[in-house]
């Protein structure tokens, strides 16, 4: 082994340089290369060509690399007593690598290039302390490098790790927002249709009251005009009105189908008069034949009668729709309460969710087994959000025809710390394809769409919206696909639970 | 086939084998045949079994079957019968007078494809101002004069569409729609009188009265029946307003519309102009009317005025109904029927007076019902017979007569199905039936007793 | 008077159809009304009514219907020779313009009626609608020129040369 001391100098190489030192010293060229510095001096600058090599017998060095593109030095390695500083611009006899500056008083050896070789040859005995000495400082460096790349290392994988826990908060942020953004719809839906509701509701009122005044007025101006309802036309007459008034509509195929009989019985009359005759139930054709004798004037009275009993019904019926829509959306939209947490019974909310969303499912097969549940305190509005979605996701998913099943019920679960609760359910199942099952997981996730545009309606803002109602009511949204094919969606809701604020 | 369509079905059938079965004294075998068809296309004609000028080619169908030299029946030499050929028959149809309506139908048409019709309203109606008097007065004789020329339904049909929007700005209470909508069909009708092709019966008469070798000009029929267009359209004008007066003191008149003036449209204008003008000059160069219409009807297809889709749109089955009707009379004076039917009545117990109103009279009650032209075919060839036979009395009583059955014919304005032009204005809705009953009958009476007067008063006097 | 042409009405909602059907009333005497609340009874109807040598000359036609919807039925119709050339409206009161387009382009609708309509407008599209089919299609339009517009049904005579004199 070449290498007398070994690892000792490793360990110790002041050791090292003090045998340096003392062999130089006994030839009196200590003097001669010896060098003190004060401290924050440069000792040579990166790109130099360097003519000495240098030997740190004490104090400190760190050695420092110009960043690529700008000023910065960034500071690479520190040096202690025993190293040798320009060693590799030595071996290699290219320009510096690094730039030195002393950090507290140091001294050195500084032998020029050219001394070294004469210094060996005037003592052998060196040629060995220094060779030992080079390989352990490229040693040290060997280390010092390996140690870094492990730093770097862990470094990057904090990094990594950082760096998804900002991609996560950006998202909860995006979802935050989005869902603030919801919260500001339904706030603005909210005020336009308490405005809204106002400017229809005084119409339709004026409109229901004139309606009803009207009828008073035309059964008195009728009375004045034929005497005081003796004569049996004038009862008929009445009699009529009132089933105009509230006789349903037969279906067009009934109607036709009396008119073509009705055309043998009446073969004078007009189309329009048997078909209005048409309309009314079995057994008034008869009557009305009876009564007048088959006298034209006095049938067109007769039907006039009926025709204003189905107007008022209509001009009704009509009246109460809006009326009807008015106050589901409001409902809906619980525009008239200031608190969003209230008592409910959400069953309402599925009702008025039913209502404003009749004209996607008005044809479809409804199934509706809602018994009483408990009231629960909760976000009403934004629970009729979650309705809407799953109705409209089961529309878009059937199209035009299928049925939708909706229940409710009560039930126990156990909650996360493993005490049982009472909970309320509500599931619709649809008649549509179902949810493919590598769907089942991502249903919920924000991005989530098998939509090809976004919400038709314009009042739904996806699943992943809903599983977050859902959730701040302290409840639990599941998709799985139902034994017939279809989707079906369970919402369970937590009883008597303080609810966390929004 | 409705009720009606089944009655007439099978009474023509009935009346087609009455003579068949049932031997007439004094009838001959071809009479009895030529009186079979005469029945049979009576009732069909009457119930319209078929359309009417389908009747008129049956007839002619059967005229060449029963009673022609190449018929299925041969004659012999012993029923004093000469059969006609069967070209005489078929040839009807390009009797001189047909052509002459064929004449007339090409410049109607061609007015019409080139808006001449509406163009001329439009500036005839200016000088009438806007008193409803007046224009109604305006609207009656520019309907009379167009329809002496062109169809009498064309006629109406164009100048309805004048005067609906005038109709539209008048209230709805006001009399004068009842008059306006009424003073339409009435000068139509009246105004088909005025010329030989006014208005198909004129044909048959006139083709009834060759045969008697009595050439009428087109200047001489409008000498005859001018004078009477004009007192009843004046008539008719006066009665209207006293039956319906008008609330509204001044009507606004606009018609828009612009002349054609394209080649072929400057063509229309001067073939019109020229034709018409010919005819009613014929007296003075003596130019047939029927050799004059053919001018319209070479001049404008050669040019390519008039196309192969409007020949084809013609109104051909007129020409065969013409024909069909002069046939008959053909066949029934040929075949002794007429003569028949007219010694089987004893004329002599009336008076020349009476006898003629009597013709006056069947004529206006029976066009009331039937078309005009089918009652001409029916009772022009007894006409002529009773001329012929004395009973009228010469050549001038058969031009009388004629002319009565004619006029009279035309003159049957009473009910909507009394002629198509009355049927428009009904069916536009702006007149009740009853109003044209009351109005049409005035008129029909005061018609006939004009006609009357006339066979005393003026005919015989210009003949 | 009874006619072979019939107006059909298609909505599904009966209060509609009886608003519908009450505004065009005035033609009812003229034309044969029939009301079907889906296509699907709608085309069973138009199926019968061409079987007795009937004519459709004007299909109203709501938009929304369950089943088959308005537009499909009057595309379908289009396609059908016998109900080619009858007119059609769309009655609706949701304005999808593909839909609309559609309709436009592959079914020739003539008229577009948006809910809530005006019983002028609906007559007035009725009048002129059956005008042209009755100019069209019948060769004597005179008993419908009372209750259509009788300035056009008067030009068609003229220029049509319907009738003659007799």
């Amino acid at each position: 082994m070449k290498f007398k001391l070994g690892s000792q100098w490793l360990e110790d190489r002041d050791q090292v340089t003090g045998l340096l030192h003392r062999v130089l010293d006994e030839n009196g060229q200590a003097e001669k290369y010896m060098f003190d510095l004060g401290s924050g001096i440069t000792i040579f600058k990166e790109g130099e060509p360097l003519n000495n090599i240098y030997i740190l017998l004490d104090g400190d060095v760190q050695l420092y690399k110009q960043k690529p593109y700008n000023d910065v030095q960034f500071p690479l390695q520190h040096l202690g007593s025993g190293s040798l500083i320009g060693i590799i611009s030595f071996i290699t006899g290219l320009p510096s690598l690094t730039t030195a500056k002393t950090q507290d008083n140091c001294r050195f050896l500084r032998i020029p290039k050219k001394d070294v070789n004469h210094l060996i040859d005037i003592h052998p005995e060196l040629d060995g302390y220094l060779d030992e000495l080079i390989m352990a400082n490229l040693l040290e460096r060997y280390r010092q490098t390996i140690i870094l790349q492990m730093k770097l290392d862990s470094v990057n994988s904090k990094l990594q790790s950082e760096r998804n826990e900002l991609r996560q908060a950006y998202r909860d942020l995006q979802d935050a927002q989005k869902a603030l953004v919801h919260q500001e719809k339904m706030a603005t839906l909210g005020q336009l249709v308490a405005g809204f509701a106002h400017e229809v509701n005084n119409p339709t009122a004026a409109l229901l009251r004139s309606t009803d005044t009207l009828e008073k007025h035309l059964h008195r101006l009728m009375q004045k005009m034929y005497g005081d309802g003796d004569s049996e036309l004038h009862q008929t007459g009445q009699q009529l009105f009132k089933l105009g008034r509230n006789a349903g509509f037969p279906d067009t195929k009934t109607i036709r189908e009396r008119t073509k009989q009705l055309k043998e019985v009446f073969p004078d009359l007009g189309n329009t008069q048997v078909r209005i005759i048409a309309q009314m139930p079995d057994g008034y054709a008869d009557m009305v034949h009876n009564v007048t004798d088959g006298k034209p004037e006095q049938i067109q009275f007769l039907l006039d009668q009926f025709e204003f009993g189905k107007m008022f019904q209509n001009i009704e019926t009509a009246g109460e729709r809006i009326a009807g829509l008015v106050k589901s959306l409001k409902s809906y939209s619980r525009s008239d309460t200031e608190d969003r947490y209230e008592w409910i019974d959400i069953r309402e909310g599925i009702h008025d969710t039913l209502q404003l969303t009749s004209n996607r499912i008005k044809f479809y097969d409804l199934y509706l087994d809602l018994p009483e549940v408990p009231e629960i305190r909760a976000d009403a509005a934004g629970l009729n959000q979650v309705w809407t979605n799953i109705i409209l996701n089961a529309s878009d998913a059937m199209g035009k025809q299928g049925s939708l099943d909706i229940r409710c019920g009560t039930g126990e679960e156990k909650d996360d710390e493993g005490e049982v609760q009472k909970i309320i359910w509500v599931s619709f199942t649809d008649s549509g394809p179902g949810i493919p099952e590598e769907n089942l997981e991502k249903i919920f996730e924000p991005k989530f769409s098998t939509k090809k545009t976004g919400a038709k309606f314009g009042l739904g803002l996806g699943l992943s919206i809903s599983e977050d109602i859902v959730e701040h009511h302290g409840g639990k949204i599941k998709a799985e696909n139902a034994e017939g094919g279809g989707a079906r969606f369970t919402i369970t809701l937590p009883v008597k639970t303080e609810q966390k604020s929004l | 086939m409705d009720k009606t369509k089944l009655i007439g079905l099978v009474l023509g059938i009935i009346g087609f084998c009455i003579p068949l079965l049932i031997s007439f004294p004094g009838l001959s075998l071809p009479g009895h045949l030529a009186l079979s068809i005469f029945l049979l296309a009576a009732v069909f004609w009457m119930f319209e079994t078929i359309p009417i000028y389908s009747t008129s080619i049956l007839v002619i169908l059967l005229e060449v079957l029963l009673l022609s030299a190449e018929g299925l029946i041969s004659f012999g030499s012993g029923s004093g019968y000469d059969p006609v050929p069967f070209s005489q028959f078929v040839g009807t149809l390009a009797n001189p007078i047909i052509i002459l309506f064929l004449g007339g139908f090409v410049l109607a048409d061609a007015a019409v494809k080139y808006n001449f019709d509406k163009n001329m309203t439009r500036i005839l109606l200016k000088p009438f101002g806007t008193s409803p008097a007046m224009i109604m007065f305006g609207l009656m004789a520019v309907t009379a004069f167009l329809s002496a020329f062109m169809s009498n339904t064309a006629t109406t049909a164009m100048m309805v569409t004048v005067i609906i929007p005038i109709l539209a700005k008048m209230e709805m209470t006001d009399p004068a729609r009842i008059s306006i909508a009424l003073s339409i069909p009435f000068a139509a009708n009246i105004g088909g009188v005025a010329t030989p092709i006014g208005t198909p019966p004129n044909a048959v008469v006139i083709a009834a009265l060759n045969q008697q070798g009595l050439n009428i000009e087109f200047g001489s029929w409008m000498l005859y029946a001018l004078p009477l267009a004009l007192i009843m359209l004046a008539f008719a004008w006066f009665l209207l307003l006293k039956l319906h007066p008008p609330a509204l003191k001044s009507i606004p008149l606009e018609m828009k519309g612009e002349w054609k003036t394209s080649k072929n449209a400057w063509i229309l204008y001067i073939v019109f102009g020229v034709t018409v003008l010919l005819w009613v000059t014929e007296s003075l160069h003596g130019i047939k009317s029927s050799i004059v219409a053919l001018i319209p009807v070479a001049v404008l297809t050669l040019t390519q005025a008039f196309e192969k889709d409007d020949i084809r749109n013609l109104p051909w089955e007129v020409l065969w109904l013409i024909a069909g009707g002069i046939s008959l009379g053909i066949a029934m004076k040929e075949t002794g029927l007429a003569d028949w039917i007219v010694g089987s009545i004893s004329w002599e117990q009336m008076s020349y007076l009476v006898l003629l109103s009597v013709f006056a009279i069947v004529s206006l009650m029976m066009s009331n019902f039937l078309s005009n032209t089918v009652t001409a075919s029916l009772l022009i060839p007894l006409g002529i017979t009773l001329a012929t036979s004395g009973v009228v009395g010469g050549p001038a009583g058969t031009l009388i007569i004629g002319l009565i059955i004619a006029l009279s014919t035309s003159f049957a304005m009473v009910l909507p199905i009394s002629t198509p032009p009355n049927a428009i204005a009904v069916s536009t809705g702006v007149v009740e039936t009853k109003d044209m009953i009351v109005s049409g009958s005035i008129i029909g009476i005061v018609a006939i007793v004009l006609v009357i007067l006339m066979t005393n008063f003026y005919w015989p006097h210009i003949l | 008077m009874k006619s072979e042409i019939y107006i059909l009405v298609i909505e599904d909602e009966p209060e509609v159809l009886d608003s519908i059907v009450r505004d065009i009333t005035e033609f009812e005497e003229h034309f044969n009304v029939e009301m079907a609340d889906t296509a699907e009874e709608a085309e069973e109807l138009v199926e019968e009514i061409i079987e007795e040598d009937g004519k459709i000359g004007l299909v109203l036609c709501d938009h929304v219907l369950p089943g088959k919807n308005g537009v499909e039925l009057l595309v379908e119709m289009q396609k059908e020779e016998m109900t080619k050339s009858t007119r059609k409206v769309l009655i609706t009161g949701q304005a999808g313009l593909d839909e609309t387009v559609k309709a436009v382009n592959e079914a020739d609708l003539k008229h577009y009626i948006a809910k809530p309509w005006q019983k002028e407008e609906l007559v007035q599209i009725t009048r002129d609608l059956l005008t042209d089919y009755v100019i069209e299609h019948v060769k004597d339009p005179l008993p419908y020129m009372k209750v259509l517009d009788s300035e056009r049904i008067a030009e068609s005579l003229r220029t049509g040369r319907k009738m003659t004199d007799q």
